[in-house]
Formats: C-alpha cells, sequence, structure tokens
C-alpha cells in the first residue's frame, strides 16, 4: 500500500497493463519492478530494474525521458533501502540533473538523496542537500525533518554552533510535537557532548517537559542525569536538583518507555496506513528509526544493572549540599533501610544519613543514626569517619567527656588513619571547651609534634596559647601568642593572634600597651570580620583607663550590623554616662536604642527603659521616671525575655515610697491612692494578670514579691507564692528569673523536675546572669547524687563568669569542696583563697573557706597546715559556733594523728569547757573522744606559785 | 445535546430531563429493576425469577410456572451468571458522573447498587469495580459516610491493586473531612504502610502532613509532607501540589523563609497550583 503513490508517477498506459499475462516485455519487467517496489521488495525491485536495464537499454522507449523520469527515482530508492547507497546516490543525482520534477517527486528525491550522501560519509554534501530541501520546501511537514536531519549533520561535522541554532529554530517553531520534542532532545543531548552544561541547562530546564507524551523518556532522563552530574561537579547544587528530579528510578522508567514505545509503534502504524504518497515514506521512515532507537534503548536500559541507588546518592548529596538536608536526610534513611539495595551504597547512604542530620544540627538524631551505622557496618572505611561525626555530634551537644572518649578510642583503634591528625585536634579542642587545659595543651603539642605540616598547624598553636589564656596565666599566654604572630605573618589566623595579644594585654590590666596593639591592629586590618570586636575591645581598654568619653566614641563606632557586640556597645556607652553621671545623654543615648527599627530582635530595650526612668529619677525627676516604667511593664511585662522587670518593679517600688501616695501607678485600674501600699498593689496586679492569662508577667510579679517576702525573713510564704507560680505557669512562658527561682523552690523540695527549669535556663538565656541559679542547682543536684565529676564544670562556670553574683560565694565553697572529693585539692586550695580576698565574702563564708583550707591540706597530707586553718577559723570565728565546734574537734583529731595527743586533748577540753559549744555534733564526739585521751600532765608552770 | 443519543439508547426509558442534569424519573427505573432476573448457569441454561439471598456461598431463584414455585440454588463453585435488569443505566450514569452531574449519577447509581450489593459475592469482580464510581460520586458530594460505607462494601470484591488503592483514597479522604483526626491518622499510616516508594498519588502523606500542620506540629508536617516531594520523580502526582503547600507554608511557620521559597520556585516551575484548603489560605 504504502508505494502506491509510486504508480502514480508511471504512464497511465503501465497502470493500464497490470492484468495482463506475465510477458519478459519493458513493460512487464517494469511493471514486475514496480509491484515488487510497492510490496516492500526492494531486493525484488533492484532485480527487475537491472534486468529491465540489461535487456532493454538500448531501447529508445527505455531511454525515453518520460520513462527515465519515473524509473530513476524508484530505482534510487530501491537502491537506499537494499543498502546500494552508491548506486542510490548516481540515480538521485543523475534525476536531479536531468530533470526539474513535479514538486513531491522532487521533494522525494531531494530528501533521499541527502540520506543517501549521509550515508556514503559525505555529510557536508548531504547537509546542504537537506538545506537546499527545506529552502524549496518551506512549508512541507517533512521540512522540519529535513532540518533535523541537517542540525544532525552539523553537528557531527563538528558545527555545533549551527546546529544547536537549527534545532532551537525547530523546536521554538509550530512543526508537529514529536519533531519538535525530539529537537529538543538532541540539542540537549549535543549540548552536553559538547560539554556546554549553560546551553544544555537551558535547553533542559527553561520550560516544562510534557512527559506524558514524550516519546525518549529514557534519552531525557540519562541526559538528565548527565546534565545533574556535570552541575554538581561545577558546585551548582540547586541546579542539580531541577535535573535529577526529571530522572524516574529504573523501574518505572522502563515501565514508561514500553508503554510509550507501545504508543509510538501504534502511531507508527497509522502513518503507514496513511501514507498514499511519497512524503508518507519520508514519515515511514522516521517512526522506523524512532521506534528502533527507542526500543534499543530500551533493551539497553533493562540490560543493564539498575542506577536507581547511585541515583539516588547523588541527588541526596545534591539535595544535601544544597541546603535541602531535611530532602537529603530522606533520600538517605530510605536508601540505607532498603534491604533490596546493595550493601555498599545503603553503607554510603547510611553515612551520608548521618551527614544529614549533622547539617540540620540535630545531633541527638545524628548519634542515634551514626551509632546504628557502626553497628550494621563495623568493618566499613567509613566506620572511623562515622565516629568521628558522632564524636562531633558529642561535641555539639556539650557532651565533651564522651567525645573525648570517643576519640581517644578512634586514636586507639586506627593510630595511623588518614584523618588522625584532625582527630587529635578536635579532642584537644573539646578539651578546651570543657576546661581541662592541660589535657588540651597536651592535645595540641601531639598534634604539633606529629603534624609540623599540618594544615591546622597554626590554629593547634593559636588555641595551645589561648588555653593559658583561659587558665589566666596571661604571661605564657602573651608569650606563645607574640612568638606566633612573628612566626605566622603570612597566615590567614594573624588578625586573630594579633587580636587576641591584645585581648590578653587588656586580660593583664596593661591597658596601655593593650591601646597601642588594638590601634595597631585597626590600622592594619581595616575592614576585617573582627573588626567590631576590635572596637569593642578598643572601647573597653579605654574604659580601663579612665578615658571614659573617648570610649564612648569608640563604642559609638560600632554599628548593628556587628549582631551582638552592638548592644554590648550600647550598654557599655550607658555605662559610661552612668558614670560620669551625665544623664541627659543617658537618656538620650537609651531613647535612640529604643527607637531604632533598623535592628531585629533587639535586645535589653526593657533595661534600656529601666535606665531611662532611673535617670529621670537621679535627675530629680522620679515623676517623669513613672510613666517609662509603667510603659515598660504594660509593654514588655509579658515577655519572658524581658530580664528588666525585676529591677522596673523594684524602682516603681523605691518610687512608690518617694512619691508617697501622690501619685498613681496607672497600669491597671488599681492606682497608688487606692492601694495601701506597693505589695498590696502588686498582689492585685499579680491576680489580674493571671485571670488575663498573662502568665509571664504573673510570674515577674510573683517572683517579685517572694523576693520581698525572703528579705522579710518569711520564706516560707516566698515558696508558697513560688510553688503557685510553677504549679499555674508552664515553663516555657518563664524568664530567666522565674526559672531560676522555679527550680531553686522545687530543688528545695527535693522535686527531680527541678532540673528540668534549670537545663531551660541555660539553653534559652544562655547570657542571662540568672544562669547562675541553674549552675548552682544542678552542680548541687549532682552533688546529692555523688556526681562530683558533673558537679565540677557547672561550679567552675559560676566561680569564673559570676563571681560577684549573690550565689557565687555560695558557688565557691562547693566548687572547693568538690574539687577535693575529685582529689583536686590543690586547685580547692586556690579557690577557697580568693574567697578569702573577697571582701564581699566576709562573716561565714570566710569562716567556711577557712574549714575548706583546712580540709584540702588535710586531704593533701598537710596536718599542721590544716590544724592552723582549724585555729584561725575557731579564733577568729567565734559567731558561728558550729564551725567553731567542728573546727576544735577536727584540729584535736589531726593532733592525734600526729602524734599530739596533749594537744588533741587540749583542744577538746576547750570544746567542751565552751559553754555555748555544748549543743553541737562534733561536741557530743568531743565527750567521747576525749576519754581515750590522757590529760597531760600538769606543768610546773600549771602549779599555782606559791 | 449530547444526551438525545443516550436517550435513544436507552429506548426512551430515560427521560430527556437528564440531558439537562436533572433527576431521571426513578418510578420508571426502579419498575425497571424490579423486573425478574435471569441466572445462566455454567451449560448456558437460563432461569429467569426472583432472587434472593440465602448465605455468603449460596442464592436462590423462584420461578413461577403455571403449577406453582420452583426454587433453584446456586452455590459460588456453579459459576452461574446473574443478569440483573436495568444494566442499559450503567453506562449513562456515568456519562452523567463524567460530565459533573454527580447528584443526578448518584440517585441512579444509589438505586442500581441496592438491588446488586447482596449478590456481589456471586458476580464477577468488574461489576463490583464499577461501583467504585459510587463511592467517588458520595465523596465528591460531600456524602462521606455513605462514601465510606460504600467503599468498604466494595473493598472485599475487589483484587485489582489499584482499584484498592482508590477505596483507600475515598475512605482516608472521607475521614480526613469528616475531622475525624485520629481514626484518620491512623487510616493514613496504613496507606503510607501499603504505598510504594515511587507511587502515583501522595494522598495519604498529603492527609497525615496536613493533620500535624492543623496541630502546629510545622517540623512533623515538613517531613510527612517532603517525602512524595522528594519521590516525585518527573511523573505527575496526585496531590503533589497539597504536599508542596504544607511544606511551604510550614517553612514558613517555622520561619525558614529561604526554604519556602525553594519549593515555591519549584512548584511554580511544575506549574501546580495552591490547593483550596482553608488553613493553607493564609500562607
Amino acid at each position: 500500500m504504502l508505494w502506491l503513490n509510486m504508480v502514480l508517477f508511471l504512464p497511465a498506459s503501465i497502470g493500464a497493463r497490470a492484468d495482463l499475462p506475465v510477458q519478459d516485455t519493458l513493460h512487464a519487467l517494469l511493471q514486475r519492478g514496480v509491484r515488487a517496489f510497492a510490496s516492500g521488495d526492494y531486493d525484488g525491485a533492484v532485480n527487475h530494474f537491472r534486468a529491465l536495464q540489461y535487456t532493454f537499454g538500448e531501447e529508445p522507449e527505455y531511454a525515453d525521458a518520460g520513462m527515465q523520469q519515473l524509473l530513476l527515482p524508484l530505482r534510487a530508492y530501491a537502491h537506499l533501502q537494499t543498502g546500494l547507497t552508491g548506486e542510490a546516490e548516481v540515480d538521485f543525482t543523475e534525476f536531479l540533473e536531468r530533470f526539474s520534477g513535479e514538486a513531491r517527486q522532487r521533494a522525494f528525491v531531494l530528501f533521499n538523496l541527502g540520506r543517501a550522501l549521509r550515508e556514503n560519509g559525505k555529510l557536508t554534501e548531504a547537509s546542504d542537500i537537506y538545506g537546499q530541501f527545506a529552502q524549496e520546501f518551506p512549508g512541507k511537514p517533512e521540512t522540519a525533518l529535513a532540518v533535523m536531519r541537517r542540525a544532525d549533520l552539523l553537528l557531527q561535522l563538528g558545527e555545533t554552533d549551527s546546529g544547536l541554532v537549527l534545532l532551537r529554530e525547530l523546536y521554538n517553531s509550530k512543526a508537529a510535537y514529536l519533531l519538535r520534542v525530539q529537537a529538543r532532545l538532541r540539542a540537549l543531548q549535543a549540548a552536553l557532548d559538547n560539554d556546554r552544561p549553560d546551553a544544555a541547562r537551558e535547553i533542559l530546564l527553561q520550560s516544562p517537559w510534557n512527559l506524558d507524551t514524550m516519546p525518549e523518556l529514557a534519552a531525557l532522563a540519562f541526559a538528565a542525569l548527565r546534565l545533574g552530574d556535570s552541575l554538581a561537579g561545577l558546585e551548582e547544587y540547586g541546579e542539580a536538583v531541577r535535573c535529577y528530579k526529571l530522572v524516574p528510578p529504573k523501574v518505572i522508567l522502563v515501565s514508561m518507555q514500553k508503554r510509550r514505545l507501545e504508543e509510538i509503534k501504534l502511531a507508527a502504524k497509522r502513518h503507514e496506513a496513511l501514507a498514499v504518497d511519497s512524503s508518507g515514506a519520508l514519515w515511514v521512515e522516521y517512526y522506523g528509526q524512532l521506534t528502533s532507537s527507542i526500543a534499543a534503548r530500551l533493551e539497553a536500559l533493562q540490560a543493564a544493572g539498575d542506577y536507581t541507588p547511585g541515583f539516588l546518592l547523588r541527588y541526596g548529596q545534591a539535595l544535601l549540599l544544597a541546603g535541602r538536608e531535611r530532602e537529603a536526610w530522606i533520600v538517605f534513611e530510605s536508601l540505607a533501610l532498603d534491604a533490596e539495595v546493595p550493601a555498599l551504597e545503603r553503607a554510603e547512604a547510611h553515612y551520608r544519613w548521618i551527614l544529614a542530620a549533622h547539617a540540620l544540627e540535630y545531633w541527638e538524631d545524628a548519634l542515634r543514626i551514626a551509632r546504628d551505622f557502626i553497628v550494621r557496618y563495623p568493618d566499613s572505611a567509613l566506620a572511623p569517619q562515622a565516629l568521628f561525626l558522632i564524636a562531633k555530634a558529642y561535641q555539639e551537644e556539650r557532651d565533651y567527656p564522651q567525645a573525648i572518649e570517643l576519640l581517644t578510642e578512634l586514636l586507639d583503634r586506627f593510630p595511623e588513619h588518614g584523618m588522625a591528625s584532625r582527630w587529635i585536634f578536635t579532642r584537644g579542642f573539646c578539651s578546651l571547651l570543657d576546661e581541662r587545659h592541660p589535657e588540651a595543651r597536651a592535645d595540641f603539642g601531639i598534634y604539633l609534634d606529629r603534624f609540623p605540616e599540618g594544615r591546622l598547624r597554626v590554629n593547634a598553636e593559636l588555641w595551645h596559647a589561648l588555653s593559658w589564656f583561659f587558665e589566666k596565666n596571661y604571661d605564657t599566654a602573651l608569650s606563645e601568642l607574640t612568638d606566633l604572630a612573628t612566626a605566622a605573618r603570612n597566615h590567614p589566623l594573624l588578625p586573630e593572634i594579633e587580636y587576641r595579644v591584645a585581648a590578653t594585654h587588656y586580660a593583664e590590666r596593661n591597658y596601655d600597651k593593650a591601646l597601642k596593639q588594638i590601634n595597631g591592629w585597626l590600622d592594619l586590618f581595616p575592614g576585617h570580620e573582627r573588626q567590631p570586636e576590635a572596637l569593642v575591645l578598643k572601647g573597653d581598654i579605654l574604659m580601663g583607663r579612665g578615658e571614659l568619653r573617648d570610649a564612648a566614641e569608640v563604642f559609638a563606632r560600632v554599628t548593628p550590623d556587628a549582631g551582638r557586640l552592638y548592644p554590648y556597645a550600647v550598654f557599655q556607652t550607658g555605662k559610661i554616662y552612668r558614670a560620669i553621671e551625665d544623664y541627659e545623654k543617658l537618656i538620650a543615648h537609651f531613647q535612640d536604642y529604643v527607637e531604632r527599627v533598623d535592628i531585629d530582635n533587639k535586645p535589653g530595650v526593657s533595661e534600656s527603659l529601666y535606665w531611662i526612668g532611673w535617670s529621670h529619677d537621679q535627675m530629680g525627676f522620679p515623676e517623669k521616671a513613672l510613666p517609662v516604667f509603667t510603659d515598660a511593664l504594660a509593654t514588655y511585662g509579658n515577655r519572658p525575655e524581658a530580664n528588666e522587670i525585676q529591677l522596673i518593679l523594684t524602682a516603681l517600688h523605691q518610687l512608690h515610697n518617694k512619691l508617697g501616695r501622690k501619685r498613681s501607678i496607672g497600669v491597671s485600674d488599681i492606682s497608688l491612692p487606692q492601694a495601701p501600699d506597693f505589695e498590696t498593689w502588686a498582689r492585685t496586679e499579680r491576680q489580674i494578670a493571671l485571670a488575663a492569662g498573662e502568665l509571664t508577667y504573673y510570674a515577674h510579679l510573683t517572683t517579685f514579691l517572694a523576693g520581698l517576702q525572703k528579705r522579710r525573713n518569711r520564706a516560707d510564704e516566698a515558696d508558697t507564692l513560688l510553688l503557685e507560680m510553677v504549679e499555674k505557669v508552664p515553663a516555657a512562658a518563664l524568664g530567666p528569673e522565674g526559672l531560676g527561682r522555679a527550680g531553686e523552690v522545687l530543688e528545695k523540695f527535693g522535686f527531680p523536675s527541678a532540673r528540668e527549669y534549670y537545663e531551660r535556663l541555660v539553653d534559652e538565656f544562655p547570657n542571662a546572669p540568672q544562669r547562675a541559679y541553674a549552675y548552682y542547682g544542678l552542680a548541687k543536684m549532682e552533688i546529692a547524687h555523688g556526681q562530683f565529676y558533673e558537679a565540677r564544670p557547672l561550679l567552675h562556670k559560676l566561680t569564673d563568669e559570676m563571681p560577684t553574683h549573690p550565689l557565687g560565694t555560695d558557688g565557691a565553697l562547693l566548687y572547693g569542696q568538690t574539687l577535693v572529693a575529685l582529689d583536686e585539692a590543690e586547685e580547692a586550695v586556690q579557690v577557697y583563697e580568693k574567697l578569702l580576698r573577697r571582701k564581699s565574702a566576709r562573716g561565714r563564708p570566710h569562716a567556711e573557706a577557712l574549714r575548706g583550707l583546712a580540709r584540702a591540706h588535710r586531704a593533701l597530707e598537710h596536718p599542721a597546715k590544716a590544724i592552723a586553718y582549724y585555729q584561725r577559723l575557731y579564733t577568729l570565728y567565734r559567731a558561728y559556733p558550729d564551725l567553731v565546734a567542728d573546727a576544735y574537734l577536727q584540729s584535736a583529731r589531726l593532733f592525734e594523728q600526729t602524734g599530739d595527743t596533749q594537744a588533741a586533748y587540749q583542744s577538746l577540753r576547750e570544746l567542751l569547757d565552751a559553754p555555748e559549744l555544748s549543743l553541737y555534733e562534733a561536741t557530743a564526739a568531743a565527750r567521747t573522744e576525749i576519754k581515750r585521751l590522757t590529760p597531760p600532765s600538769p606543768s610546773v608552770d600549771a602549779f599555782p606559785k606559791p | 445535546m449530547k444526551y438525545f443519543q443516550l436517550i435513544s439508547a436507552l429506548g426512551g426509558l430515560i427521560l430527556s430531563a437528564w440531558a439537562h442534569g436533572e433527576s431521571p424519573d426513578l418510578a420508571v427505573m426502579q419498575a425497571e429493576l424490579s423486573k425478574p432476573v435471569t441466572v445462566i448457569n455454567k451449560f448456558g441454561g437460563s432461569v429467569t425469577g426472583r432472587l434472593d439471598r440465602v448465605s455468603e456461598t449460596q442464592f436462590r431463584l423462584t420461578t413461577r410456572d403455571g403449577t406453582g414455585e420452583v426454587v433453584y440454588t446456586f452455590g459460588k463453585g456453579d459459576d452461574a451468571q446473574i443478569h440483573f435488569p436495568g444494566n442499559e443505566y450503567k453506562l449513562p450514569a456515568l456519562d452523567l458522573l463524567d460530565d459533573g452531574y454527580e447528584a443526578e449519577a448518584i440517585s441512579v447509581l444509589r438505586v442500581l447498587f441496592a438491588q446488586r450489593a447482596p449478590f456481589l459475592d456471586f458476580m464477577q469482580e468488574k461489576e463490583a469495580v464499577f461501583f467504585t464510581r459510587l463511592a467517588d460520586a458520595y465523596l465528591g458530594q460531600g456524602n462521606l459516610i455513605d462514601a465510606v460505607a460504600t467503599a468498604r462494601q466494595l473493598a472485599p470484591y475487589i483484587k485489582s491493586t489499584s482499584v484498592k488503592r482508590k477505596l483507600q483514597d475515598v475512605v482516608l479522604m472521607a475521614h480526613y473531612r469528616l475531622e475525624l483526626p485520629e481514626e484518620t491518622r491512623q487510616l493514613a499510616g496504613a496507606w503510607i504502610k501499603d504505598a510504594p516508594l515511587f507511587h502515583v498519588s501522595a494522598l495519604g502523606w498529603w492527609v497525615l502532613a496536613q493533620l500535624e500542620f492543623e496541630a502546629e506540629n510545622f517540623e512533623a508536617a515538613l517531613w510527612n509532607a517532603l517525602r512524595p516531594i522528594v519521590f516525585a520523580g518527573p511523573m505527575p502526582m496526585a496531590y503533589r501540589q497539597h504536599c508542596y503547600a504544607v511544606c511551604i507554608a510550614s517553612y514558613r511557620a517555622l520561619e525558614d523563609e529561604e526554604s519556602a521559597q525553594t519549593l515555591t520556585n519549584e512548584m511554580n516551575e511544575l506549574g501546580l497550583e495552591w490547593p483550596d484548603i482553608k488553613s493553607l489560605h493564609a500562607w
């Protein structure tokens, strides 16, 4: 049927004689050739046409132009179809030289000449012929086919630009959908083959692909995969993800491609049935090629291994690096837990799953996933890295001892691993964060010895020096930093090192050197990221030198984009104005800060308001202070982060006393003229807050009232108020003061939930001074369970970060006690001695410090020193009889231990002879212990003189 | 105009009102459906009479002749085919559905279902498959209880996995719209358990994510809704836009505007519309 159209080229007489008996006449042979041709038997057609030429080649009828015009295209095409492409080229060319031809015939000849030339390797000529076709027949549907063939040839000839231009024109044209989409796919493949990722990206991603009808799904999927890989290689992960999203898994791709192949075959059949003219042949050929190409690709796809796991790993990695960690997690998790995925890919996915958890900073999950990895793949080459990731997760969780333990295990198991240097460095760093400075130094030292050319060499030296700084050994720190600054002149860390030199001078209170160093730093490193810190340090140095106005000018140079340093500079400036008693400037300064709208999450606004109100009061205008405070209460009273509400309430309390009952507080319906006193107002306000659901404000008022009760020695009432608060206010609505007080009262009554409040306080308000409650309370809870090791860092933080906090003294005493329990009595001695130097700790704390010193020296087996401290205690601190009684008893025991039983006896005797000490446990013990001691023989001097 | 053809196909049984989506004359239909049923046994012999269900494994056909009643009992193993009157209503009913006349279609399908539901045990699976459209239509009309009841009644007779999943979709969606969060959660969990990794629908994931979102558990909403987005691949997926919307809204609630924007761009590239879900309108 297909080639019936060719019969149209025959003279009518031949068609009319088709039913004549077969004879070897010219017409009979011709007719047989045409019939064979029409039935697709091209070999037969070629044979008949050859016989025709052989037998009748010299006959005028055969040579007749009309006959040749008919015969040449048929014979040429038969040659072409049987692989005789040279003969085909000759016939087609001869036809074109001799005949202009009817349009359909000429189009057929031109198109197939192009094909013959192409198959004969004459690519340029073939391309030109397709070009000629497109020019001569611009409106024909086959033109698009010719353009695509030409583009293919240009690409083969290395004329990539011209080829891509043609394909681009084609897929943007109004040609048939199938050709357009194929042109787009060819252009994509060409761009990829010619290493043009930008062009490929534009072609692939500029508009959606209609995958419901897209024939070459597999080709598209693999092109998208190639481009995705290429873009990932260029670190364009977001774009790589867009490509990977066009790749289905193998099982889906195979099923989709099979379905699509059947659809294309059906379409091909429809075309075949409709191919009633010469152009139909082109389409049949086109569909034939398309079908076999898809079938071949499908076959290859089915035969090949499953690309899916490898692809998903790359997809997940691109997601991870594109900042889409949750999606990466989902991909890696599904691969890691899929038993059908090959073990190698599964392990790799599991490892990357840990990385995704790390990237999300979900440390608990990271730990869980990494531990599971080690259980599943203990011998994997990735196991050490997974263990390292676990250690890093511990580090991020601030569980430094665990991190250190794991890193030690890693170093023991894989001492020669390529990452060993990093592990040593990290262990040192964890020790530093855990305030184990000698251990940290030891690791940095090992690093420097073992890896003198290591990438982190300067870092190790810097942290080594800073460990001295953190121990307040500024001289050694300075010496190391100065040497390092000389040795690391070209290192990127040089600004950091030089900055630390200045900071160390400042810590040493060597303000002159500090100022010189920081001025030099600011000149040397303008625009460095540390500049705001350097400015702040310079401001602090100037404050240290007493050059307050200059300091204020420097702080003013710190801008809001400096992050947390900006409010620091603002409040330092506030301190300066307070110190120089320039209240007008103080008011203007904080007013400006409060009114700024260019800072996100502006901290300390309520504190600023407090200082504005306070300044008004200091200037003698308490009535101006009043509205500032009340406005602050109204605006910030119900915000947990407003940490100055207690101060504001206290200030209001004082103002109330100052103003008497002449003014209205105006915060609520209750005003001072009606309220008998401030406490009554606060209690009423508290109830109103509760009724209104303003639980944070309610908690602020409760802690204020509890403080009032405590100062009046009504501890029970204070506790009741605080327990009420705990009952009514969820922890999330409490500010630092509320959390601290809640923890304190719960701990006092033995509720383990105290821990929750303390931990929340530290987590949510890591810079609030009230975290002292948490450090102290948590340490006490640990000690109650004998966990001195856990208590140690908490108490160190308390005494180191907040020595002047009201809990600092108790904290220091507990810290000393903890250190003694941990066999670190020498350090305990330093802690107690430091406390003895603190004037604010005079009285009982000093007495307890003496007792601590005595105990520490006893632990150090210095009984004489211990006795001396006990003696000092019972001599100087008679106001604390419980301590005195104990000191007598302990000194007696020490005397006895050292063999001085007489002194022991005398100590006990003195204790027993003091009536004010008679009720203590130590005294009861003394009564028993003295019985085994022999009273000293009275000395000569002891007898009364005559 | 299209329904003129149907009317003629039905031999005038269905009134021309159908052409306008109005209610068909159910009385006429009922009369047609109450005509005797023909049962053809496996040898090709046919009997016509009144049908009764005896048990899950047996039904009975009673015929009346001049001398009295004859009762035939058929078991499942007898491979008897039941031919109910009223088959001519089936195709027009589906056409009504396809053309958006759900209420009218339901009125026809409901009567047909009532006639045949007791005998589904003895009929081919395709009969049950046909009535899944009724469950769908109930859901579309907001007749949620009937949607669940019909889907659950049909489920035991369906072997095809894809049809089973469609019924599962109806039950899940109806529960979600009935605002039964706990039951919905359980059903969504079962849906997810049965779903392959690369699936044509994200319904279960979306429902679960939507419940979490409505409970302001934005992180959990994200994890559920992201999963189908990750594995959607290039082919269309039902409820994909719902998942994108929940993710974008959740990211915004978590103040992660960058991630929200990434997904918004992706959603636009895919040509997905923001779904009409009340709780997502504000985002």
